[in-house]
């Protein structure tokens, strides 16, 4: 679980502070504030976890350039100059910080001319063996088949986050009784949804099954592909409430119905009250709305809202956290609506009252 | 200009000929309201147009604190208070045109606006369903005027921000937004 994050001088963010709840955690902010960013450097930093893994002696060098790796292709910056990620007009390093459960953290920085970062503190990093997992925006179950094999060999244009979860959806699945109950339950869920079950034969071919036949995956609704990457994420154990790290997930309501997101956030408050960590962001109003009317204090459910803005005078990129659905602020996702009723009003009473 | 209090807040109507508590309860007022209808809480003239104000706070406890209502009817209501506020506000509009009918006080075209503290996104859906429902507009084709003229529902902000010429504030001591 990743508790605090703290970036300066790196991409958009001069300075910013982010204390993460251990259960739910909601991103809003206009375009450009840097909701994937952070997304992203959180994930980054993550990836301790894997490495350590599979390689639990791995020194500091090797851990330097194996975070370095995971920054360049989560980040793709212009001509994978990796000081490009420095913060433009900075004049101090970029520093990032990563606290997490237990008293473990890694810091690092590097300066616009770096080719690498620089492990400033590493303390217990190698006993943080949760992985992470992020879903990207795009649902990737339509395009998985031989992607990895492409994106090794060719470079393709697409951020590392898809590598990582073609790879993630293509894990074999976790033998029925070790799953846990809630994964189940949402795997069930999502099948009832979607009418059928997304089935994976290994190198990413994927294909949708019905009670009576099956199907291309492509030929299914783009919303249900997505849900069916959830369900398969638990169905592999990549999300495991209370053994897997976070879950990050960018923008879950692109292409899903909204009515099908009730159904999300029920799922999503079940893995957390069960020990998953979720971080997402998000600009849809009915996917915050639900959070706030399903939370229950009684389950001992916290969500906390994190609201990216731009400092009208200083232009710096801050963030401001509450607890409280009605103490978000600023809230661009609400007051696109009151521009709504900003026009209305202008239609129907023109200058009166002005 | 016409300073108006009602429901813990003054509204300051800078353009208006007349603006006065429409729901007055106070006998010894001479815009007593002292008949056995619903009103809004405030009513402003002005020039082109009619202007009803109802206010209602989202943290109006009276209203929304289910534990405490007097009956199951009312606990039932309270539950589902979003149909409730809509239809409290719905027939606070039609009993205050009514009443003003017979002032003959309709001659000009009607706009009803509702002060809740809800969010934007709420109080937009609160307004679509309050269009549909006062009505909005000519109703029939047998109908040579409409009711209202328009409806719409914001928040603090939002009334502020669109109406420069009648600043509302909230009276020292009410909780604020």
């Amino acid at each position: 679980m990743i508790e605090r994050l703290e970036l300066r001088n790196f991409t958009s963010f001069s300075k910013l502070e982010i204390k993460f709840s251990p259960r739910i955690n909601v991103i809003i902010g206009e375009n450009g504030t840097g909701k994937t960013h952070l997304l992203k450097a959180a994930y980054g930093l993550c990836s301790g976890a894997p490495l350590f893994k599979n390689q639990p002696d791995l020194d500091e060098n090797e851990l330097e350039v194996a975070l370095t790796t995971k920054f360049l292709r989560l980040f793709m910056p212009l001509d994978d100059r990796f000081g490009k990620l420095h913060g433009q007009g900075a004049t101090d390093q970029a520093y990032l910080l990563a606290q997490f459960a237990h008293e473990k953290k890694v810091a690092a920085t590097f300066f616009n001319n770096s080719k690498a970062l620089a492990i400033q503190d590493r303390t217990n990093y190698e006993k943080h063996l949760a992985e992470a997992v992020f879903i990207p925006t795009k649902e990737v179950l339509s395009f998985m088949k031989g992607f990895n094999s492409l994106y090794e060999k060719y470079g393709l244009s697409f951020d590392q986050t898809y590598q990582d979860i073609c790879l993630a959806l293509d894990l074999p699945e976790v033998r029925s009784q070790l799953l846990h109950e809630k994964a189940k339950w949402a795997m069930a869920e999502i099948e009832k949804i979607c009418g059928g079950r997304f089935v994976f034969y290994g190198g990413g071919k994927v294909t949708f099954k019905t009670a009576y036949t099956e199907y291309s995956a492509n030929s299914i609704a783009e919303g249900f592909r997505k849900a069916g990457m959830l369900s398969r994420l638990l169905e592999t154990g990549a999300i495991q409430p209370g053994v897997s790290g976070p879950l990050f997930w960018d923008e879950p309501e692109s292409n899903l119905n909204p009515k099908l997101l009730r159904i999300l956030v029920q799922i999503l408050l079940e893995l957390s009250r069960n020990g998953q960590q979720i971080i997402l962001a998000t600009h849809d109003y009915v996917l915050l709305k639900w959070f706030d009317l399903l939370a229950d204090e009684g389950k001992e459910d916290h969500v906390r809202f994190h609201s990216l803005y731009r400092d009208p005078d200083t232009s710096e990129i801050k963030v401001s956290s509450t607890d409280d659905y009605h103490d978000i602020s600023p809230n661009p996702i609400d007051e696109a609506f009151g521009f709504l009723i900003n026009q209305e009003i202008e239609n129907d009473m023109g200058g009166l009252g002005k | 200009m016409k300073v108006v209090a009602a429901d813990g807040f003054e509204f300051q109507f800078t353009d208006a000929l007349d603006a006065f508590v429409f729901d007055e309860k106070d006998r010894t007022k001479p815009t007593y309201h002292g008949a056995p209808m619903k009103g809004v809480d405030i009513v402003a003239e002005f020039e082109e147009a009619y202007v009803y104000v109802e206010l209602k706070d989202y943290d109006d406890p009276s209203i929304y604190d289910v534990r405490n209502a007097e009956n199951d009817e009312q606990k039932k209501a309270r539950q589902d208070s979003f149909k409730w506020l809509k239809n409290y506000l719905k027939y606070k509009f039609r009993d205050s045109y009514l009443y003003r009918h017979a002032e003959q006080k309709v001659d000009k075209p009607v706009h009803y606006i509702c002060l809740l503290t809800f969010e934007n996104a709420l109080n937009g859906h609160m307004q679509k369903s309050l269009k549909q429902e006062l009505p909005v507009g000519k109703a029939s084709s047998r109908w040579v005027q409409s009711l209202a003229t328009s409806c719409h529902v914001v928040n603090l902000q939002k009334w502020n921000e669109n109406f420069p010429k009648w600043p509302v504030t909230r009276l020292a001591g009410v909780e604020g937004e």
